[in-house]
């Protein structure tokens, strides 16, 4: 339980880092309008960018209430089986006009995974966190691998990228609040620094735990997600 | 025979890791023809691209970078004799007073004015930059 003071202190320091996260794109948006009242010959190229900038800040605005409500416990999960394979495979849909346009190619090795009881859409959207990362972060052409595999007491999901990997420096801050990590390959707009660190909360608050493991090439990132058996979803239930 | 005015393009550095906060500022400085502009956005390639080019005039640089930040170029430029000289407008996000060093020890690093980013638009770097480099 949260309380009032930690609510408090909370609020500071998401104010603080808003107010640092948020100065970046709204100098960037400041700085092409005043520049284009100058110079006139770049108008359009100059309005997509606005345009494309204004985006990335809504997103950053978007994930830190979504921080915000992480730490303040007004996520409360729900538990109930899911197809997690399902849940890969929606993902990559959704993704495919990103995976086209990077040339990269989203590649499932689906063996058969024993049923999982969690929250769908927390399990979906910690996923498609690691899984848009890895495309930003893999050069044109290159592969991304989900696995599934068993441990006594989890079943994991391994996203795997080939990119240019974690300088130890990356290491430190991974899932850190604003952790941004070195320029993406591809679409520097799309970052925020707060993915992964928000895919780390989500899937502690799910009883699991996500993790790196570093690859000669590239890089894993590792969701672990508890077995519960429907059996112990009931005696839960009663308590 | 009228006199042709000879124009000597001067070579700006500009450290600056987020290309969209770059690109009016660049923009701005090459507008007239008396600048050119190198972008780099890491402290590494601000040193190799000093190191290399060999005809840096002025170096506007970001505090915060990945990796290392501007005041490791900073103590990089001064403790070469030949770069000692290169003066270097600091360009920040970060509060001026929130530093704690004061101007003279911000010149001692070669500083020679420190710039709020969010208060400088591309117009007022230009008019910043010809001033010093017309010194």
């Amino acid at each position: 339980m949260v309380t009032e003071d930690q609510q408090s202190m909370l609020g500071n320091e998401l104010l603080a880092v808003a107010a640092h996260e948020l100065k970046s794109p709204l100098t960037a948006i400041k700085n092409i309008a005043a520049y284009a009242q100058e110079d006139q010959t770049r108008l359009l190229e100059d309005m997509q960018k606005i345009q494309l900038i204004s985006e990335r800040t809504l997103r950053i605005v978007h994930s830190l209430l979504e921080s915000e409500r992480l730490q303040s416990g007004r996520v409360v999960p729900i538990t109930e089986p899911i197809n997690i394979v399902g849940i890969v495979k929606d993902i990559g849909l959704q993704l495919q006009p990103i995976l086209d346009e990077r040339q990269q190619r989203l590649r499932i090795y689906d063996r058969l995974v024993q049923p999982v009881y969690t929250d769908p859409q927390l399990v979906e959207q910690i996923l498609f966190n690691l899984i848009d990362n890895a495309t930003k972060y893999s050069k044109q052409g290159q592969p991304i691998e989900v696995r599934f595999g068993y441990t006594n007491s989890h079943l994991t999901v391994r996203v795997r990228d080939y990119g240019r990997g974690l300088s130890n420096n990356e290491w430190r801050k991974l899932f850190k609040k604003f952790g941004k990590l070195k320029q993406p390959l591809h679409n520097r707009a799309d970052t925020t620094g707060l993915g992964l660190y928000i895919s780390k909360q989500l899937s502690e608050l799910i009883g699991g735990n996500l993790y790196v493991q570093p690859r000669r090439i590239g890089t894993s990132f590792v969701l672990e997600l508890p077995y519960m058996e429907q059996l112990d979803l009931w005696e839960n239930a009663r308590w | 025979m009228g006199k042709r005015a000879v124009v000597t393009t001067k070579h700006v550095l500009l450290v600056e890791d987020d290309v969209d906060i770059a690109e009016p500022y660049i923009r701005a400085l090459e507008s007239d023809g008396e600048t050119t502009v190198t972008r780099v956005d890491h402290a590494q390639a601000a040193i190799d691209c000093v190191d290399e080019s060999g005809d840096i005039r002025l170096v506007v640089l970001d505090l915060f970078l990945p990796e290392h930040n501007g005041f490791a170029v900073l103590q990089h430029l001064q403790s070469y004799a030949d770069w000692q000289s290169i003066p270097v407008l600091l360009l920040s996000s970060y509060p001026r007073r929130a530093l704690r060093l004061s101007d003279s020890e911000l010149a001692a690093y070669g500083v020679c004015q420190f710039l709020d980013k969010t208060a400088t638009e591309p117009s007022t770097l230009k008019q910043v930059v010809h001033g010093v480099l017309r010194k």
